[in-house]
């Protein structure tokens, strides 16, 4: 059972939900960069969440070449017939789109997904081009009701970095600016234009910061003062300070908000620490 | 006070004191229920997962406790070099040495991979001799060739992949795969390199 993919722009790719575990061999996390709406698209498709599905961002046609049915992160089920084909139009936001039985490429360092930077997973390590012919798998069907997708408010929390202390303001100088989605924006890492964040004077005369590890919703602040949100394909370290993290229930609200879309950062109530025993 | 403070809500990050060996540290956190995923800088140790701060912070004491000792389990690499890099006149020029001097002094001691990062496998070898010690390039290239090696401050590392990149380079790594996709990266934390001029 194979789709051709008939037409395509901006950037698709097969991605599934990641493959944890391996990052101190400098290998992120990797995955989706909406893990909820690539779950939906894949329920919808009646898969188990986990399947590799094809990420969208850009438009896609793809062509059946057998009886497919395919599952969208609207939560819609189309069933198409030999030969049907199946538009996603030009769109600034993040779609999935999963076909009953999953994307069959093989399972490499514990994901399906692509890595780019590696050249490795998904559909031989690269986007997906004009003229791709994928294999439909057999994965098992899988029932649970479709999981909500991400809140669409601008309103995203925070907490503070390891380095919040060391810019003029500290936290409340980020939370301040009103925020926009940059242009650069790829799987590793997503920039915000609207302000500029300034070190302290004693942070920007000491020697810089040797690397440090990374996360994946950290907000790095290069030298230009625009900070970028560390995406699923994000290096393990890196040298710039880190001013706030996202907080992990706000990560697929923040990487589904299209380019030139507002943000307001607000910080989060920290989570209370377990009690000692 | 714990020495680790979060870094976002699923993961912690702690200073590691100087004279930590950095593989012992790995191997005892990576034992902490709930981690995940472990990054180790030359300065800080990460723990990702849903974690109990209080045990990782248990498990950082007992790898200072055993002390700067180096693993058994490491491995020496041997990866033979062609020192053809681009850099190279300028990086003799920096230091103010020869090419040869540059290329004896580089291939001349053995290295360890003090963290991995950057890239998939790019390892982050050193410490490089006083006299190599040089900033990163003023304007990085858009594109390194894979297997370029490269140096600035006190490291060397070979590039894995095509990319951008900011070192000098110096050579090329000759019959070496520093990533697969079976086992992912080659060299890990604290193995040892050496280069050797390839003939």
């Amino acid at each position: 059972v194979t789709l051709l993919l008939t037409s395509l722009s901006g950037l698709c790719t097969v991605q599934d939900l990641g493959r944890p575990g391996l990052m101190h061999m400098g290998i992120p996390g990797g995955g989706a960069l909406v893990p909820e709406l690539c779950a939906r698209a894949n329920l919808a498709a009646r898969n188990d969440p986990s399947q590799a599905a094809i990420e969208v961002l850009g438009a896609l046609s793809l062509r059946a070449q057998s009886h497919l049915t395919l599952g969208t992160d609207d939560g819609h089920t189309r069933e198409l017939h030999p030969g049907e084909t199946f538009v996603l139009p030009p769109s600034p936001h993040v779609h999935y789109v999963a076909v009953r039985g999953g994307i069959s490429v093989p399972v490499v360092l514990g994901g399906r997904g692509t890595l780019l930077v590696a050249r490795l997973g998904g559909h031989h390590g690269r986007p997906l081009a004009k003229g791709d012919v994928l294999e439909i798998g057999k994965g098992s069907p899988c029932t649970a009701p479709l999981p909500e997708a991400p809140h669409t408010t601008s309103m995203l929390h925070v907490l503070p970095g390891p380095d919040a202390a060391s810019f003029e303001g500290g936290l409340a100088a980020l939370t301040r600016i009103s925020w926009r989605i940059g242009l650069r924006r790829d799987r590793t890492g997503v920039q915000l234009v609207g302000g500029h964040l300034h070190r302290t004077l004693a942070a920007s005369t000491q020697p810089p910061p040797s690397s440090a590890p990374m996360v994946r919703g950290a907000l790095q602040v290069p030298p230009s003062g625009e900070p970028i949100v560390l995406g699923p394909d994000h290096p393990t370290t890196g040298g710039y300070p880190v001013i706030a993290v996202l907080v992990s229930e706000d990560l697929g609200a923040f990487f589904a908000r299209p380019t030139h879309a507002h943000v307001a950062l607000t910080q989060a109530l920290p989570a209370q620490p377990l009690p000692r025993p | 006070v714990s020495r680790f403070a979060p870094l976002g809500d699923r993961a912690f990050v702690a200073a590691l004191p100087e004279e930590t060996n950095a593989r012992t540290v790995y191997r005892h956190l990576r034992q902490v229920p709930g981690v995940v995923d472990v990054v180790i800088t030359e300065s800080r140790a990460a723990v990702y997962g849903n974690l109990d701060p209080m045990l990782a912070e248990a498990a950082l004491e007992r790898a200072i406790a055993e002390g700067p000792k180096a693993d058994q389990d490491a491995t020496l690499h041997v990866i033979r070099v062609q020192y053809d890099g681009e850099d190279l006149p300028d990086v003799a020029r920096m230091c103010g040495l020869s090419q040869s001097e540059v290329i004896a002094l580089h291939s001349g001691r053995t290295y360890s991979v003090r963290m991995l990062g950057f890239q998939p496998g790019f390892a982050y070898l050193g410490p490089l001799a006083p006299a190599l010690v040089a900033p990163r390039r003023a304007t990085p290239r858009v594109r390194v060739s894979a297997l370029s090696i490269g140096m600035a401050a006190h490291y060397t590392g070979i590039y894995p992949f095509e990319s951008s990149g900011g070192w000098h380079l110096i050579g090329h790594a000759v019959d070496f795969t520093p990533f697969n996709v079976l086992h992912g990266a080659t060299f890990l934390l604290g193995d040892h390199v050496q280069f050797q001029v390839a003939s």
